[in-house]
């Protein structure tokens, strides 16, 4: 068993499982036995294949989870994204669920969605999700605190574009708007932070999406210059996360992604609103939210840009 | 177990798919034998995918050798192998893929291979040739992936004595089939030039370059 402590979210495995082939072919025009071409100067145009994942489109649940101070104590997940990928329109959707939002877990009645993994681990928070939503769920993927800034060192720390300045007592980060150099420390530090935000859990939730496109255009960059470094990723994060999606098709969900132009994605968070049940804090959601889910059970989407 | 499957993997792929035997002259003043070629191994890295996996430094070298050996063999019959190049077909080549890659390695086989129109050729001979493999293993410390990448190159001679250098960059995805290697993914680039030429170093520039203080100083 791996160690699970305090918040984070599975940033690796989400960018290695969230992307399909935009270059791979899966029906190549007909070729002739024999090569066409003789000598030809100058630069010829590239050959190029990976391997095919389908047409389908293709849905993560990345869970970061926050625990207590041992390895068997229960974990909580304090990032939640889901995260489709519709191989045919080569775009993908990152979409954060509050940590605080109020809803029904199944045998546990109504509580905040953070509260599943912790009742039944990954599974029944897949079950939770699949309820409220409609969507499907084909693999997951959960990260620690520790790990999560073990993957970030071990990737050279991310570039992060920060929406706005940030001064947070409680997560103690400082960090100015724009782009910003972050270590594992600090993406940590900026994922986790909800008092030094415009709008609490729905501002951190957001951040975490923006770590999650960081961290997709350092891949997109390292790929297009050597797609070997896929490999680097495909370790960082085997390493420090669990998962439920086999090696070959996470090499080849890897090797998409790394096509996956970061334009081609929208992060978006569940609407709701800030409540209070017997004075603890939560997130009531709106009901524009059920449009949203039902969108993306349909093509992996939320939008077509 | 690592260190024996690469050495089992090195000796099949050497004996084993694409690699036509050597053959004799044809008569002609045109040599029909595959020239001797292998890839210099610049660097391996293992990459884990356990914490705590322990892979030595031999057994990785052991590792990127046999993949080295998979993709000497591969260009072998690509670019080298008269029998080949001289009818334009490269049946031995599509072995080292694997089914999927397949369709697209043929419908590129004017990057991957020598092409056709070798009927004029003379001779193709390897020149200097590197690679890097990078080997991703499991708990065990067994390979389950690898991803080299490669800088190869060949002079061809064609039957007037005219000299043209052939360049093959880029790189490859293998998993471990039986004792050696398949090739399941590539992005690779062609670019030949009239002349022998060196591969894999820049272009020279058109323009000289300004003279720089020795001091070693940056800005």
């Amino acid at each position: 068993m791996r160690r699970r402590r305090a918040v984070a979210f599975a940033i690796v495995a989400a960018l290695m499982a969230w992307a399909g082939v935009s270059v791979a072919r899966d029906s190549a025009p007909s070729h002739a036995a024999k090569a066409q071409a003789s000598l030809q100067l100058g630069v010829a145009h590239p050959a190029e294949h990976y391997p095919p994942i389908g047409t389908k489109p293709i849905i993560f649940l990345v869970l970061g989870d926050s625990t207590g101070r041992t390895v068997e104590e229960s974990r909580i997940s304090d990032s939640i994204h889901l995260i489709g990928y519709n191989p045919q329109l080569d775009r993908a959707t990152i979409l954060g669920f509050p940590r605080d939002l109020w809803i029904p877990i199944p045998g546990h009645g109504t509580t905040k969605i953070n509260a599943a993994t912790q009742y039944g681990g990954p599974q029944l928070m897949i079950q939770t999700i699949e309820d409220l939503t409609g969507i499907h769920i084909d693999y997951y993927a959960e990260v620690g605190f520790t790990p999560f800034r073990t993957i970030i060192n071990d990737l050279g720390g991310v570039v992060v574009n920060v929406p706005y300045p940030i001064t947070d007592s409680h997560t103690r980060l400082h960090v100015k708007k724009g782009k910003v150099d972050m270590s594992g420390k600090t993406a940590l530090e900026f994922s986790r932070s909800r008092y030094g935000v415009p709008n609490g859990d729905f501002s951190r939730s957001e951040n975490q999406g923006i770590v999650l496109l960081s961290l997709l255009t350092k891949l997109h960059k390292q790929f297009s210059a050597d797609p070997r470094t896929i490999l680097d990723w495909i370790g960082a994060g085997l390493r420090n996360t669990q998962n439920s999606i086999p090696l070959d098709q996470l090499i080849a969900l890897a090797l998409a992604a790394g096509q996956l132009p970061p334009k081609n994605v929208n992060n978006l968070i569940v609407p709701g609103s800030v409540d209070n049940v017997g004075g603890i804090s939560i997130v009531r959601m709106s009901s524009t939210a059920n449009a949203l889910f039902k969108d993306m059970a349909k093509d992996g989407l939320v939008g077509k840009k | 177990m690592l260190a024996a499957g690469a050495a089992a993997g090195y000796f099949l792929v050497k004996g084993g798919k694409g690699g036509h035997e050597q053959a004799a002259g044809d008569g002609r003043g045109v040599s029909n034998e595959t020239p001797d070629f292998a890839f210099e191994v610049l660097k391996s890295n293992v990459i884990p995918t356990a914490d705590g996996t322990h892979v030595s430094r031999e057994q990785g070298r052991e590792t990127a050798a046999s993949v080295a050996a998979t993709l000497d063999d591969f260009y072998k019959s690509a670019f080298l192998d008269p029998a080949n190049w001289r009818e334009g077909t490269y049946d031995s080549t599509w072995a080292f893929f694997d089914k999927q890659a397949l369709t697209d390695a043929k419908a590129d086989a004017d990057t991957l291979t020598l092409g056709a129109g070798g009927a004029d050729y003379a001779s193709v001979m390897p020149k200097p040739s590197t690679t890097t493999v990078k080997i991703l293993v499991d708990e065990k410390g067994k390979a389950r992936t690898a991803a080299a990448q490669v800088t190869f190159g060949a002079l061809v001679t064609d039957g007037s004595g005219n000299l043209t250098t052939v360049a093959s960059m880029g790189q490859y995805f293998l998993n471990p089939d039986g004792n050696g290697w398949t090739i399941y993914a590539f992005r690779v680039q062609r670019s030949d030039q009239e002349g022998d030429h060196d591969v894999g170093s820049p272009p020279p520039s058109p323009k000289k370059p300004k003279e720089t203080p020795s001091s070693g100083a940056t800005p």
